[in-house]
């Protein structure tokens, strides 16, 4: 047997192990033949993993799925579960799980818009060299991700796979004096946001005008995050249920990633598009349910209709800030320790779909349970998966546009560029994308 | 008065990369890091969770899974300064242990002294073993020790 040995060395990089990205390139004429862009995706190996287990333990399996949006996944499957065993948990739980999605939306869209957007919309390489010469606006970033933290803790138990959540509703419920202590912060921080919404509307962004469906929910009282109906604008209005008629999951040939299209005459009907879930997409079929101040706001900020732009996802996460804070002040304010957190739950043989917003877009589960309640089979469909063919277009034309003459190095950075709008649900290594072009 | 310490063990509940979270689980259950001023937390998420784990203290020890081309199991020791920095990920998934250190560091917010264990591991495929753990524990303890006497 070796014996572990133990020595002092410099090494340049703490490395992850988890896969990587991969672009391919077939440039003919000038033109791009063929691209392919590989992402690696977690859920596909958890929709095996919760086959045979209890319906109480998914919850807590699903959150594993991603770091960034436990919440998400937690949601769109106890929304299934619970449908399956045709249950309601009442208000309280909706209004708390609302108000816990809100602290995921804050948490993510900081994160990505001070770290990632950011950079890029101002020239600096990266997040650091930003931060070297705009060190307030990194911190406003990490004051907003912390609060989003909080609120997730508040009803989680903690900020990442957190573990309040339970079919039927939550563990435990927070104390009247965490709730107060956060809403303090929580008033606070909202002209912090404005200010952010502000920002973004002032900045130059590219302008690159797409062909595109949106698809997300929508709900006839609220800015949908944990609950509503599938919408397109192009007219389609469905129940989550129905989302297997409507959207086909296939395997594209180069990735091990499912790609997903989108039939607006339904599966069986040839005519098929790429379509795009997320901020942008949301906010171009919800912008009414917005609160009236940042409705106010992007109307002033020349945002007059919908967006054909995916570089306005940043104005689009921000606009949702604004709205995640304003959302969970309102229902705090109303707070009041229940009786109970949770409703008994009962389970029995069905299956359902669940569906909700998670920061980068629609989610949607799909459980078939067995009387005991045991899984007898999941879907996952999440939202970059979906993207992914968006992505791939939105790739190909912005590529060309920048110019395939330009070196390896140009292109991929300019990629990744692209692929941030989305901010896709990946494992990255150090280098995201290994780039390969091969130019006849 | 104790320096106020923290153990960070880092990475993800899948395969090889989870052996930080394995080696803060054998801590906590050793109970071994001696009084509380010491701190043991799992991270999973390092760009959302060490802005605040590393706030309101003195030291910070993280651990993690490393590849730097040597031999499975064998231990590294490391500072903040010797990660390489490749900022630029395309997604907030990328926004690992060496970005959110340098972004920390810059805007002022890092403990006096950060320390890192490393534990080379294997491919994805082969999950780390008690092998490995005991001996990223037992690295742990021997610098936890130095850093205590240090009063960092």
């Amino acid at each position: 047997m070796t014996e572990p040995r133990e020595i002092k060395i410099r090494v340049p990089v703490l490395a992850r192990v988890e896969g990587e990205g991969a672009l391919h390139l077939d440039v003919r004429g000038g033109r791009i033949e063929q691209l392919q862009l590989r992402i690696y995706e977690p859920p596909r190996m958890f929709e095996k993993f919760l086959e045979g287990r209890a319906y109480h333990e998914v919850p807590d399996m699903v959150a594993r799925i991603c770091g960034i949006c436990p919440v998400a996944y937690q949601m769109s499957a106890v929304q299934a579960i619970e449908r399956a065993f045709g249950i309601d948990p009442g208000p309280w739980v909706a209004a708390m799980r609302r108000v816990l999605y809100c602290g995921e939306w804050l948490q993510s869209h900081a994160l990505h818009i001070h770290l990632l957007a950011a950079p890029d919309f101002l020239g600096f390489e990266n997040a650091l060299a930003m931060a070297a010469q705009h060190p307030e606006l990194v911190r406003r970033g990490l004051r907003l991700q912390a609060l989003g933290n909080r609120i997730i803790a508040l009803f989680g138990g903690r900020s990442v796979h957190p573990v309040g959540v339970r079919v039927g509703g939550f563990h435990c419920a927070p104390a009247q004096t965490e709730v107060d202590a956060l809403l303090g912060d929580l008033e606070q921080s909202l002209p912090e946001a404005l200010a952010l919404l502000e920002w973004t509307l002032s900045l130059a962004l590219p302008v690159q005008s797409q062909r595109f469906v949106s698809v997300a929910l929508r709900h006839d009282d609220e800015y949908p995050l944990y609950r509503g109906r599938l919408a397109a604008d192009d007219g389609l209005d469905i129940d989550v249920a129905d989302y297997p008629r409507h959207f086909r999951e296939f395997q594209a040939p180069h990735s091990t990633a499912l790609h997903s299209s989108y039939h607006p005459n339904g599966i069986g009907d040839p005519n098929e598009r790429d379509y795009l879930v997320g901020p942008l997409a949301r906010l171009n079929l919800n912008r009414e349910r917005l609160p009236a101040k940042v409705r106010q706001m992007l109307q002033a900020g020349a945002w007059h209709g919908t967006s054909d732009n995916v570089f306005h996802s940043i104005v689009a996460r921000a606009a949702e800030i604004c709205l995640a804070i304003s959302e969970a002040t309102r229902l705090l304010h109303a707070y009041q320790v229940p009786d109970r957190s949770y409703i008994e739950v009962v389970p029995r043989e069905g299956e359902a779909a669940g569906c909700s917003e998670a920061p980068r877009g629609t989610l949607w589960h799909h459980y078939a349970l067995a009387a005991d309640g045991r899984v007898r089979s999941a879907r996952i469909v999440p939202p970059t998966s979906q993207n992914q063919a968006r992505i791939e277009r939105d790739l190909s034309s912005a590529l060309e546009a920048f110019g395939l003459d330009r070196s390896e190095d140009q292109l991929r950075r300019h990629a990744e560029l692209v692929i941030r709008n989305y901010d896709p649900c990946i494992s990255c290594a150090t280098h995201f994308l290994r780039l390969s072009v091969r130019r006849r | 008065m104790t320096a106020r310490g923290v153990v960070i063990g880092i990475g993800s509940d899948q395969g090889p990369d989870r052996i930080g979270l394995e080696i803060v689980a054998a801590l906590r259950e050793e109970a071994s890091l001696g009084p509380p001023a010491v701190r043991v937390y799992p991270c999973r998420a390092p760009a959302t969770e060490l802005p605040v784990l590393l706030r309101d203290c003195d030291w910070a020890l993280l651990v993690d899974a490393v590849r730097a081309g040597g031999e499975p199991g064998t231990v590294l020791h490391l500072d903040a300064v010797d990660l390489a920095h490749d900022h630029c990920p395309a997604s907030t998934h990328g926004l690992g242990v060496s970005a959110t250190l340098a972004l920390l560091q810059l805007l002022g917010e890092l403990p006096p002294a950060v320390a890192i264990v490393g534990i080379e591991v294997g491919p994805v495929e082969h999950p780390p073993t008690a092998q490995w753990i005991a001996a990223g524990v037992a690295a742990v303890q021997a610098t936890v020790a130095r850093l205590q006497a240090l009063g960092a």
